[in-house]
């Protein structure tokens, strides 16, 4: 997904947002609301990044000791 | 004739006729009685006389009302009614003295009473002291599903260290972790743009995993991870102190997690500074995404 995809989702599950300033609640204005989203949109797509480089970290790393033949256990100490 | 010497009552001379001599009586009995009247002119039960300006002749004072007590009127005792003898006229005075009874009114709400050797009754109502040490609340807020919370106008001149206490952060209706940010105000509600460094890491409650949450931005610094709705909630402190070199903050935070699920639990370390020495007035907590609630306690820390 890219950017303006993220921010579309962000703005259909959001469409208005609010902040606290003190005591009181306030609605955001469309700049506030504009930046708002698009920091949203660049936190959860780098979220997702982490977690997909992560997922793919650890397919790779099964792959590789699969191929190998040995356990994770035995590649650390194999490591140490 | 003669006259006795007190009274003046006519007696008759020692050489008068025996034949006027009952009338020498009548006439003394009645000076007598007349002046024994007019020395006891009391009529009723509780009567009192006193002197008149007429010699020879004393007044009455007819009893008095219940609850009356004997005062002096244009120089000549009296019957009067007691009247209120404080000072006090409104709601909160305090019966005070100076050479004289006297009235303290109410002072404003929160003041306290306190001595005050210039003050004409010696007492006065001022604000309480600031102590001499400890902490005085500016501020507690919670908020609830907002994608920011702004603090405004927390910090002053007052105090050069702020305690900032965090509770109860956590996000709302979003899903997975992400982190919680913090940047700052100028004046009445300026966003601070003038660099703020910071880092922060998370020490897992096994101890064995240290992970680097640090940020280095212009305007933001992340303070800690935020925890994934029902997954856990941010609490601890944010020490911050305004010295000439400027802004130093030092936070100590932990996620305290649903005791179901201890996964996510760990402890933050982290500090982050700017090099503002003066303007900084409040700050901004948000998420990096996601809506989120908790409760803020700003305090100030007695210079001395």
């Amino acid at each position: 997904m890219n950017k303006l995809d993220k921010i579309k989702e962000l703005k259909k599950s959001h469409p208005t947002l609010n902040k606290g300033v003190n005591d009181e609640v306030v609605k955001l204005d469309a700049d506030e609301y504009a930046e708002t989203i698009a920091r949203w949109a660049d936190a959860e797509l780098a979220q997702e990044a982490e977690i997909a480089k992560a997922e793919a970290d650890a397919s790779a790393k099964s792959a590789l000791l699969d191929k190998l033949g040995i356990t994770a256990d035995e590649a650390k100490l194999l490591l140490a | 004739m003669a006259t006795t010497t007190n009274y003046g009552w006519t007696t008759p001379d020692d050489t008068a006729l025996v034949k006027d001599g009952a009338s020498a009586i009548r006439t003394l009995g009645s000076s007598v009685d007349t002046t024994t009247k007019n020395l006891n002119p009391e009529t009723t039960l509780g009567d009192l006389s006193f002197r008149s300006s007429t010699s020879n002749v004393n007044t009455r004072i007819p009893i008095g009302s219940s609850g009356q007590h004997l005062t002096v009127v244009a120089g000549v005792p009296a019957w009067a009614t007691a009247s209120d003898q404080t000072p006090l006229t409104t709601k909160g005075d305090l019966f005070t003295f100076s050479t004289l009874d006297a009235r303290l009114p109410v002072g404003t709400n929160t003041h306290v009473l306190t001595a005050d050797s210039a003050e004409a009754t010696g007492l006065k109502w001022a604000a309480p002291a600031v102590s001499a040490s400890g902490l005085t609340l500016i501020s507690a807020v919670s908020f609830g599903n907002v994608a920011s919370q702004d603090f405004l106008s927390v910090f002053t001149s007052t105090y050069n260290n702020y305690l900032i206490v965090l509770s109860g952060i956590q996000r709302i209706n979003a899903a997975g972790a992400s982190t919680l940010g913090i940047s700052f105000f100028t004046g009445t509600n300026t966003a601070y743009t003038g660099g703020i460094l910071g880092g922060v890491l998370r020490i897992s409650h096994t101890g064995a995993a240290v992970t680097g949450y640090g940020s280095y931005a212009n305007s933001l610094a992340t303070i800690s991870r935020l925890e994934e709705d029902g997954q856990g909630r941010v609490a601890g402190l944010i020490q911050l102190s305004r010295g000439s070199g400027g802004l130093t903050a030092t936070s100590n935070l932990k996620s305290q997690n649903n005791p179901n699920d201890q996964t996510n639990m760990g402890t933050y370390v982290g500090g982050f500074n700017s090099s503002n020495t003066t303007s900084i007035t409040g700050f901004k907590l948000l998420p990096a995404s996601g809506n989120f609630d908790g409760e803020a306690r700003i305090y100030g820390l007695a210079n001395s």
